[in-house]
C-alpha cells in the first residue's frame, strides 16, 4: 500500500480511526434526532387534531349525517333539526364571490405586474403594497368590510349580507391571487413569448395564448389555495356580522334574493357550537362533525392543488 | 416593459394620425416614393447606433442588405451581432431600456418611424430563434399560430396554408401523420424546420436567423443548412452565425463584427468592421482584423 | 357581438357604420356612463316632477342643490351646499377619463379632481345621510344613486373596453404581404386600440391593490380619529377592557397578546426551525416528497379548527395538568392553551420561509465546509444557520406578526368573554387586540354599545393594523436583502 510506505503505522491508525469516526458522532446523530422529534410533533399533532375532530364528531357523522348536512342552525344541541345547511350555502355564496371578483382582479393584475409594468416606482409601489396586504391581518379585513361594504354601500349590499361577507373575503384573499398568479407567468419561458412577438403577435396576443396556458396550473393552484383560505376563514365574517344565532328562512340552496340577507358561514357555525359547548355539551360533538365537513372541502381544494403543482414541476 | 403597446400608442396617439408626406423627413419621404431606393434592396442600414439603457452596445452600422441573397452576420461573442439583427424586425422594442438611432430602412420606409407598428413589422420579417421554442401545442396550430392571430387567412384556407408552409421547411413528409401531435415531441432538428414553416406560414419578405444551428446535430445542421439554400430563392435571409464554415457555405454576402472597448468609458461596444460579398470576406478581407478571425487567430 | 363586429370590418360598410367606427370607442363608454350616472341618480326624482307629485319638486328634493327647505338653510354653513355637485364631478371624471386617456395633460388632472371629490364624499357622506334621513317624504336617496352611479358607470367603462377588446379581434380581417409602405406598416388600428385597451384593463385590475390599502386606512383611520379624539384618555389605562361601560384599558390588550405571542413562539421557533432544518439538510427526497405537502396540509386547516382542538383538546389534555406545576389553576379557556394552539397553526409557516432562507444559501459553502473534513452537524450549526440567519429572524418576525394577527384560535381557545380583568398570568383567560374586536363584534347583532364602543373597534384596529405593518416592512427589507446576497 502506498500509504504504508509514506506515513508510519501510528499515523495510518489515526487517519483510519479519524475516517471510520462516524460510528462515535454522538454530538451529530443527538441533532438529527432533535431534528427528527421537531418534524414529528408537527405531523402528531396533526394526527391527533384530525384524530379527535372525527372521534368528537363520530355520533353525528355516523349517526345522522344526512340531517345534519340538510339542518338549519338551532339554539337547542338536541333538537333534530341541527345542522349545516345555512353554513354550507353561504360559504357556497362566499365562494362564488371570490371567484367572481379575486380571481380575474388578482390575475389581471399580475399579469400587469409581470408582462406590462415599467421599471417604475408606481410598479415597486403596487408591489410592495400586495406583498404587505397579504400580511395584513383577516380580523382587519373584517373592520374593512364594516367600515365599507357593510355601512358605507349598505344599498348596494343589504348591509351584513352574505354580499358584503363575499366582497370582503374576496378583497382578503386578492394579494394570494395576485401573489401566486405572478409567480406562475414568471415561470414562463422567455423563449416562449420571443416565439409568439417573431410570429406577429401583439402583446395580449402573446399573453393571452402562450403565457396564459403555460402558467395556467400555477394559477389553479393558486386560486385552489385562495379559494379554500376563504372558506375557513372566519374572522372577517363575524366582524362583517355573520349571524351566529338562530337564523330563519329555509330557502333554496340558490337563491338570489337571499344576497342582501342576513346570513352565516361554515367557520362561523363552527365557532357559535364551539363556543356554546360551555353551556350546553350536546354543541361539542356538533362543532366536530361541522368541522369535518369544512375539512372534507377544503383539504379536497389544497390536495388538488399541491397535487396540480407537483404534477407539473415534475413535467417541466 | 417598454413595448409593443407602448409604441402603439404613441403611434395612435402621435399629433397627426394620417400619415403626411410632409412630415417625414425629406430622405424618406424621396424614398417612400421609389425614386431613389434601389428595388432590389430589402434593408438599407446607416449609421445605426444601439443602445440598451445609457450603454452604447452597437455603434455605426452602415450596410444594404439585398433581395434574395443570404446574408450572414459573424464575429465573436459580444460583437453584437444579435442585436443588430433584432432591429431588423423590431424585437429590440420588447427589451426595457432598448433603443436604436441612426437610419433602419425597409424597402424605403423608415422602420423607427413612430407610425409604424412592430407587430406589422413582425409579421412581414419572420425571426428563427437560437433553441428550437416551438409552442407546447401541435404541430398544426404552431404554424397556423401566425396567420390566425393575423386574421389574414380565412379559417377554411389555414389547412393548405399550413401545409404549403411545412412543405417549403421540408418538414411535411415528416410530420404529415402526426399533425394533431404536440410539436414537442419532435427532434430538435425538427423542431427548428418547423420554427421556420412557423415563420414563413406568416407570408414575411424576410427571415432573420439567430445562430438556428447552433443547438443542432451535425446531420440536422445540414438540413437546415440545404432549407435555407432553397429559401434564399424566395426570402431575403438574414443569418447570425458563430460558425464561419457555415458563414462561407451558405452566405453570399457576409457582415464581420467584432467588440471594442470605448477609452473613455471603459465600456464594451460592437462595431461593424467589413461587409462584403463572403468570397472576398474570407479570401481576400480588406481588413487585417477580418482576416485574423477568419483564419482563426482570434475569435 | 362578434358576428356584428365581422359584419361591421366587413369588406364594404355603409357609410354610416364606417362613420360610427371613427368615434373612439372609448367616448362611447364614457359617455354612457355619464348617461347612466344621470338616469340612476336623476331619474326618480324626474318622475316625481313629471308626474306632479310635488309642487315644488326641486326644494323638496334636491335641498342642497337648490338651497330650498328648512334644513338645507340649516345646514348650508356646515357642509356647504356643494355635495352633491362635488359627487357629480367625481364620477363625471371618473367615466370620463378613457375619453381623454394618452392625453395627459387633461387626463391626470381629471384624475386628481375626481379622487379629490370621492374622498370629500366619502368622508361626509355619513353626515349627510343622517341629514337626509330627517327630512320626511324624501323620496330620492342621492346617496344609493352616488353609489350605484359609481359602481355602475365604472362597470360600463369596464364593459367597453373588453367590448373593444373583442371588437379589436373580429376585426382584423385581410392582411397581406403588399408592398411595403409606411400606411401598411402602421398596421392595423382596431388591433394596436386593443391592447391599449387591453393594458388599462390590467393596470386598473393591480390598481385595485392600491384601492384596497387605501380603503383599509380609510376605514381605520376615520373611525380610529373619532375615538381618539373624544375619548378620555384616562379611561385607556384602567384595570379592564370594559368598552360597553367605556373602559378601554389597551394595556389588558396589549400583555395578553404578548403573552399569547410569546406561548407561540416558544411552541412554532423550535418545531419550525428543527422540521426546516431537517427538510432542508438531512431529509432525503423521498422523505421530502410526502413531508412537504404533510406540512402543507397543516397549513391549510383553517384556524377556527386550531380553536377548537385548543380548546377541547389540548387544554383538558395538556394545559389542565401543567398548571399546578406552576401553582395555578387554569380554566378551560386561557392565554396558554391559545398560545399552543397559535403556535402550531404557526410551525407551517416558520418551517416554510426557513427553509426557504437555508435553501438560499448556496452548496458551494456546505461543499467547502464538508471539503475541510467538517460533519453534517458543524456544517449546519457553523455554516449554513449563519449564513441564513437574515432569512431565519425574518421568518421569525412573519411568523410572529401572523400570531399577532391571529384571532379565531384566541377568540374561541383565549377565555375571555366580552370584557376582561388585566392580567399577566398565561393561566387565566383574557382578550387578545384581535379577541376583543371579535368579541366586540359578535354577540349582539350588530356593534353597538355606549359611547364610542363602535370606534374603539377601529382603534384597536389601526393599533393591530400599524403594529403588523411595522414588522411585515422590517421582514420584508430583510428577505430582500438575502435575495440580493446569493
Amino acid at each position: 500500500m502506498r500509504l504504508g510506505r509514506v506515513f508510519d503505522d501510528r499515523t495510518r491508525r489515526v487517519v483510519t480511526s479519524e475516517v471510520y469516526r462516524r460510528s462515535r458522532d454522538v454530538r451529530g446523530g443527538l441533532f438529527r434526532v432533535l431534528l427528527q422529534i421537531a418534524l414529528l410533533v408537527a405531523l402528531l399533532v396533526l394526527a391527533i387534531l384530525l384524530v379527535d375532530t372525527v372521534t368528537d364528531g363520530w355520533s353525528i357523522l355516523d349517526g345522522r349525517l344526512g340531517d345534519f348536512l340538510a339542518g338549519g342552525l338551532r339554539s337547542q344541541s338536541g333538537d333534530p333539526e341541527l345542522g349545516v345547511f345555512q353554513g354550507i350555502r353561504g360559504s357556497l355564496w362566499i365562494a362564488v364571490f371570490v371567484i367572481v371578483l379575486a380571481f380575474p382582479l388578482g390575475i389581471g393584475a399580475a399579469i400587469y405586474l409581470e408582462e406590462y409594468a415599467p421599471k417604475s416606482r408606481l410598479t415597486s409601489f403596487i408591489d410592495l403594497n400586495i406583498r404587505n396586504l397579504a400580511g395584513v391581518p383577516s380580523v382587519v379585513y373584517g373592520l374593512l368590510g364594516l367600515a365599507i361594504f357593510v355601512r358605507g354601500l349598505k344599498d348596494l349590499t343589504g348591509g351584513q349580507s352574505v354580499t358584503a361577507a363575499g366582497i370582503t373575503l374576496a378583497v382578503l384573499v386578492l394579494p394570494i391571487v395576485i401573489i401566486t398568479s405572478a409567480e406562475a407567468i414568471r415561470a414562463v419561458p422567455q423563449s416562449l413569448r420571443e416565439a409568439g412577438y417573431g410570429a406577429g403577435a401583439t402583446k395580449w396576443e402573446v399573453i393571452r395564448t402562450q403565457v396564459l396556458p403555460y402558467a395556467a396550473p400555477g394559477i389553479l393552484t393558486g386560486t385552489l389555495l385562495s379559494l379554500s383560505r376563504a372558506i375557513g376563514e372566519a374572522a372577517p365574517l363575524i366582524l362583517v356580522g355573520a349571524v351566529t344565532g338562530f337564523l330563519g328562512g329555509q330557502s333554496g340552496l340558490v337563491d338570489v334574493s337571499q344576497l342582501q340577507e342576513r346570513f352565516t358561514a361554515l367557520p362561523i357555525v363552527i365557532t357559535e357550537w364551539v363556543q356554546e359547548s360551555g353551556r350546553d355539551r350536546g354543541f361539542a360533538p356538533a362543532a366536530a362533525a361541522a368541522i369535518v365537513v369544512m375539512l372534507v372541502v377544503v383539504l379536497l381544494l389544497n390536495s388538488a392543488a399541491i397535487l396540480l403543482r407537483n404534477h407539473f414541476e415534475k413535467k417541466r | 416593459m417598454a413595448t409593443v403597446t407602448d409604441a402603439a400608442e404613441v403611434a395612435m396617439n402621435g399629433d397627426g394620425a394620417v400619415p403626411q408626406a410632409s412630415e417625414a423627413p425629406p430622405g424618406v419621404a424621396a424614398a417612400a416614393e421609389g425614386e431613389t431606393f434601389p428595388p432590389d434592396v430589402v434593408f438599407r442600414v446607416e449609421d445605426l447606433n444601439c443602445y440598451y439603457g445609457p450603454n452604447l452596445a452597437v455603434r455605426d452600422v452602415t450596410m444594404d442588405i439585398s433581395e434574395r441573397e443570404i446574408t450572414a452576420i459573424i464575429g465573436p461573442s459580444g460583437c453584437g451581432k444579435t442585436t443588430v439583427l433584432r432591429c431588423f424586425n423590431r424585437m429590440n422594442d420588447l427589451i426595457e431600456g432598448a433603443r436604436a438611432t441612426g437610419t433602419l430602412l425597409f424597402r424605403g420606409v423608415d422602420l423607427y418611424d413612430p407610425r409604424v407598428d412592430p407587430v406589422e413589422v413582425r409579421r412581414r420579417v419572420g425571426m428563427v430563434f437560437q433553441k428550437p421554442n416551438p409552442f407546447p401545442k401541435s404541430v398544426f396550430d404552431n404554424v397556423a399560430y401566425g396567420p390566425r392571430i393575423a386574421g389574414s387567412v380565412p379559417k377554411s384556407e389555414l389547412p393548405d396554408v399550413v401545409e404549403a408552409s411545412l412543405r417549403r421547411a421540408a418538414l411535411f413528409d415528416e410530420v404529415k401523420d402526426r399533425l394533431k401531435d404536440s410539436a414537442i415531441g419532435l427532434s430538435g432538428g425538427q423542431q427548428q424546420r418547423l420554427c421556420i414553416a412557423r415563420a414563413i406560414a406568416t407570408s414575411p419578405d424576410v427571415l432573420l436567423m439567430d445562430e438556428p444551428c447552433s443547438a443542432l446535430d451535425p446531420i440536422s445542421t445540414a438540413h437546415i443548412e440545404e432549407l435555407m439554400h432553397n429559401l434564399k430563392e424566395e426570402y431575403t435571409i438574414i443569418i447570425v452565425t458563430h460558425n464561419m464554415q457555415q458563414a462561407a457555405r451558405i452566405s453570399d454576402r457576409t457582415a464581420f463584427f467584432t467588440a471594442d472597448v470605448d477609452a473613455e468609458s471603459n465600456s464594451r461596444y460592437g462595431l461593424l468592421v467589413e461587409f462584403d460579398d463572403t468570397e472576398k470576406i474570407f479570401s481576400n478581407p480588406s481588413d487585417e482584423r477580418t482576416e485574423n478571425y477568419v483564419t482563426g487567430r482570434f475569435g | 357581438m362578434t358576428d356584428t363586429a365581422l359584419r361591421l370590418g366587413g369588406r364594404r360598410s355603409a357609410p354610416a357604420v364606417a362613420l360610427l367606427r371613427e368615434v373612439p370607442v372609448s367616448a362611447i363608454v364614457a359617455l354612457s356612463g355619464l348617461v347612466l350616472l344621470a338616469t340612476s341618480a336623476f331619474l326618480p326624482w324626474a318622475v316625481n316632477v313629471a308626474t306632479g307629485q310635488a309642487a315644488n319638486a326641486f326644494e323638496r328634493d334636491l335641498p342642497w342643490l337648490v338651497g330650498g327647505t328648512d334644513l338645507a338653510q340649516q345646514t348650508a354653513g356646515s357642509f356647504g351646499n356643494g355635495w352633491i355637485l362635488v359627487g357629480i364631478v367625481a364620477v363625471a371624471s371618473v367615466a370620463g377619463y378613457p375619453l381623454f386617456s394618452g392625453r395627459r395633460m387633461v387626463a391626470l388632472p381629471l384624475a386628481g379632481i375626481g379622487a379629490a371629490g370621492s374622498l370629500y364624499v366619502y368622508f361626509t357622506s355619513y353626515r349627510f345621510e343622517n341629514q337626509f334621513s330627517k327630512i320626511e317624504g324624501l323620496v330620492v336617496d342621492i346617496g344609493s344613486g352616488w353609489w350605484l352611479a359609481l359602481v355602475g358607470s365604472l362597470l360600463v367603462t369596464g364593459g367597453g373596453m373588453l367590448a373593444q377588446i373583442g371588437a379589436g379581434k373580429a376585426r382584423a380581417v385581410a392582411l397581406t404581404s403588399g408592398p411595403v409602405t409606411l400606411d401598411a406598416l402602421s398596421g392595423n388600428r382596431d388591433r394596436r386600440d386593443r391592447e391599449a385597451a387591453v393594458r388599462k384593463v390590467m393596470l386598473a385590475a393591480a390598481l385595485a391593490s392600491i384601492l384596497v390599502s387605501g380603503l383599509i386606512i380609510l376605514a381605520l383611520v376615520r373611525d380610529a380619529l373619532t375615538f381618539m379624539i373624544n375619548i378620555e384618555w384616562a379611561s385607556v389605562w384602567t384595570t379592564g377592557w370594559f368598552p360597553r361601560r367605556g373602559f378601554y384599558d389597551i394595556k389588558t390588550l396589549v400583555v395578553s397578546t404578548g403573552l399569547v405571542v410569546g406561548v407561540s413562539t416558544l411552541i412554532a421557533t423550535p418545531v419550525g426551525l428543527g422540521a426546516a432544518v431537517y427538510l432542508s439538510e438531512y431529509a432525503k427526497p423521498r422523505t421530502r416528497r410526502w413531508m412537504k405537502p404533510t406540512l402543507e396540509v397543516l397549513a391549510g386547516i383553517p384556524s377556527v379548527v386550531f380553536g377548537f382542538f385548543a380548546l377541547q383538546w389540548i387544554s383538558p389534555n395538556i394545559i389542565q395538568h401543567i398548571d399546578v406545576w406552576f401553582g395555578q389553576d387554569a380554566g378551560l379557556g386561557n392565554l396558554a392553551a391559545a398560545g399552543v394552539g397559535v403556535g402550531i397553526l404557526s410551525v407551517p409557516l416558520m418551517a416554510s420561509i426557513s427553509e426557504d432562507a437555508m435553501k438560499a444559501v448556496p452548496n458551494s459553502l456546505r461543499e467547502a465546509s464538508a471539503g475541510l473534513g467538517s460533519r453534517k452537524v458543524s456544517t449546519t450549526l457553523r455554516i449554513v444557520l449563519p449564513a441564513a440567519v437574515s432569512g431565519l429572524v425574518a421568518a421569525f418576525i412573519v411568523t410572529t406578526s401572523r400570531a399577532v394577527g391571529e384571532t379565531m384560535v384566541v377568540f374561541i381557545a383565549g377565555g375571555g368573554g366580552d370584557t376582561a380583568v388585566y392580567t399577566h398570568n398565561v393561566f387565566d383567560g383574557s382578550l387578545t387586540m384581535t379577541a376583543a374586536m371579535a368579541s366586540l363584534a359578535s354577540g349582539t347583532d350588530s356593534v353597538v354599545g355606549e359611547g364610542l364602543t363602535f370606534e374603539s373597534l377601529y382603534f384597536v384596529g389601526l393599533l393591530l393594523f400599524v403594529l403588523t405593518l411595522g414588522m411585515n416592512l422590517v421582514a420584508d427589507r430583510i428577505v430582500r436583502r438575502f435575495q440580493n446576497k446569493y
